[in-house]
């Protein structure tokens, strides 16, 4: 499956949600989709469930827009923190609905996911707490094996075991039966662990899609003396500063090419990675001001 | 992978669900009928089954047709393209005007005849005639879209059932057209799909009055016309119904 999407913009009334975005998925990966709340990931999601309609631009799934687009629905997946204050079913009547529109589910599979996740059996779904409830959509998302699978902020008042066995779970079966994975999310140092590449989005326009290890590889916090960080620094992107007495610390955001690592330890610097947290919080929080 | 069917699953899957609501609802009329039975309520001999549920049809159908733009939500989750949705629920909806008259018309008879058997209850015909008005213009309105036009089964069964089917049909219709605005838009876009509903629900009532050659009240006589014309409307009011329940659902937005 390939995801390409081109200049895609979507407006509301008085709001702009996405605005000219671009970028391709083109592997069985999983991808992060992080931004802060309101960042545009949900509006993003759902024109790729076709949930939604773009206001202009692409977004294409092996080249064919997937809305009403019969044979490509089928082949995504949108999970999110759907209320089911409404279901009457009890959940294996539920998932056997599922099973039944989603021809990859696998209802062992989906059994063995209940029993991981302690759902009750003898209940109706509406009167599951709301981590259940967030736990039966990723036992859908998990066990449905559908070619895209979208989970957009699924976790909601999952508790941290459960948060626990779905990343488990999730990392398992993507690598039985692989698959494009996003995974939206704001609790990013929980779950960076889980993304082969990372997409930021911040304020409706997409700040950067890389591969997990090439962003990573793009921080660096520089700490040392005052001026001679401020010296080394004059001419990097930097996203945030601290200092104590005569010691400073800067985040940088670019890559640093050997000399200038060298030169750095010469100067007595200090150089450390940063975090995807770190990354996450600094980009969005730059962008914001 | 079976890719194209899924209109057929969505189909069976409404057409069920719809039917075990109607067995439901036949079902409480039932328990209502016995106690009135029981305990005397009714001096005139009983209503019968088909007769009640011909008048509770009127809520019944309509309640479920606001529910269908609800579902959509539902099976676009599922992968179920929007055009399959409104083809699987269409079919859903054109087997329950067939199989329900059918159904509810046998229940009685069923009934009519262990009551009999075993109470000295006599079944009453109904009085389902509304062609008298009074200077209450809403209630008159609002009386003549619930008590539509009525044939008994045991006088033509054909009309009777074609009547009842006809009247499943536009209700629901009614009730998914008025829930597909609001879903779509707004609430005075609502509103507008209530009145545009009232006035074809009265239009569709006027003229199969008038092909029935049953009474029809004075404000609404202006709406008759000739027998070969009203046909052709009757069948094109649903048809239009059809037609802008899917317009309006063609390219929603689902709400998350």
């Amino acid at each position: 499956m390939t995801i390409k999407v081109k200049n895609l913009s979507l407006h509301y009334r008085n709001h702009t949600a996405l605005h000219d975005i671009n970028f391709a998925l083109t592997e069985k990966k999983i991808y992060g989709l992080l931004g802060r709340n309101g960042a545009g990931k949900t509006s993003l999601l759902s024109i790729l469930a076709s949930f939604n309609e773009q206001s202009s631009g692409s977004l294409t799934i092996n080249e064919k827009a997937p809305f009403e687009n019969a044979d490509i629905m089928q082949q995504v997946a949108f999970l999110y923190d759907k209320d089911y204050k409404d279901e009457t079913d009890k959940i294996v009547s539920l998932l056997q609905d599922v099973q039944h529109y989603r021809p990859n589910f696998d209802m062992d599979y989906a059994e063995e996911l209940v029993a991981k996740f302690k759902l009750p059996k003898d209940k109706a779904v509406k009167h599951f707490s709301k981590g259940m409830q967030s736990a039966l959509n990723v036992i859908i998302g998990l066990a449905g094996r559908t070619p895209i699978t979208i989970f957009d902020e699924v976790y909601l008042g999952m508790d941290a075991p459960s948060r626990d066995i779905f990343y488990k779970e999730l990392l398992a079966d993507q690598q039985e039966h692989p698959r494009m994975i996003i995974l939206s999310t704001h609790l990013v140092s929980e779950m960076d662990y889980l993304f082969d590449d990372v997409l930021l989005l911040n304020n409706g326009k997409l700040l950067l899609h890389e591969e997990y290890d090439t962003l990573l590889a793009k921080g660096a916090s520089i700490t040392g003396s005052k001026e001679i960080v401020e010296e080394f620094v004059k001419d990097m992107e930097q996203i945030n500063e601290t200092q104590l007495g005569g010691t400073k610390s800067v985040m940088i955001y670019g890559t640093l090419r050997e000399e200038e690592k060298q030169a750095a330890i010469a100067k007595g610097l200090e150089i450390a990675p940063l975090s995807l947290h770190e990354l996450f919080v600094h980009l969005t929080e730059e962008e914001a001001e | 992978m079976k890719k194209h069917n899924n209109y057929l699953k969505v189909m069976t899957d409404m057409f069920l669900i719809q039917l075990f609501w109607a067995f439901g609802i036949m079902g409480v009329m039932l328990i209502i009928g016995l106690v009135r039975l029981i305990f005397h309520m009714q001096e005139n001999g009983q209503d019968n089954l088909y007769n009640s549920f011909f008048v509770v049809a009127t809520f019944f159908v309509f309640v479920i047709g606001v529910m269908a733009t609800y579902y959509l939500p539902h099976y676009v989750g599922l992968g179920v393209t929007r055009k399959n949705y409104f083809k699987g629920a269409t079919l859903a909806l054109v087997g329950l005007t067939v199989i329900l008259p059918f159904i509810i018309w046998g229940t009685s008879v069923i009934t009519e005849l262990i009551i009999e058997n075993v109470t000295s209850f006599s079944f009453r015909e109904p009085n389902m005639d509304v062609s008298t008005e009074d200077s209450n213009f809403i209630g008159d309105i609002v009386e003549f879209l619930i008590v539509t036009p009525f044939v008994e089964p045991e006088s033509n069964w054909v009309l009777a059932i074609g009547i009842f089917s006809l009247k499943i049909l536009v209700y629901y219709l009614a009730g998914w057209l008025i829930s597909a605005a609001f879903y779509k838009f707004s609430v005075i876009a609502g509103l507008g799909a209530i009145a545009i509903s009232i006035v074809l629900l009265t239009v569709e009532n006027v003229l199969l009055r008038s092909i029935l050659s049953l009474p029809i009240p004075n404000r609404f006589a202006f709406l008759e016309v000739p027998e070969g014309i009203a046909i052709v409307a009757l069948l094109l009011i649903p048809l239009g119904m059809f037609y802008l329940i899917r317009v309006l659902t063609k390219r929603v937005s689902i709400r998350m």
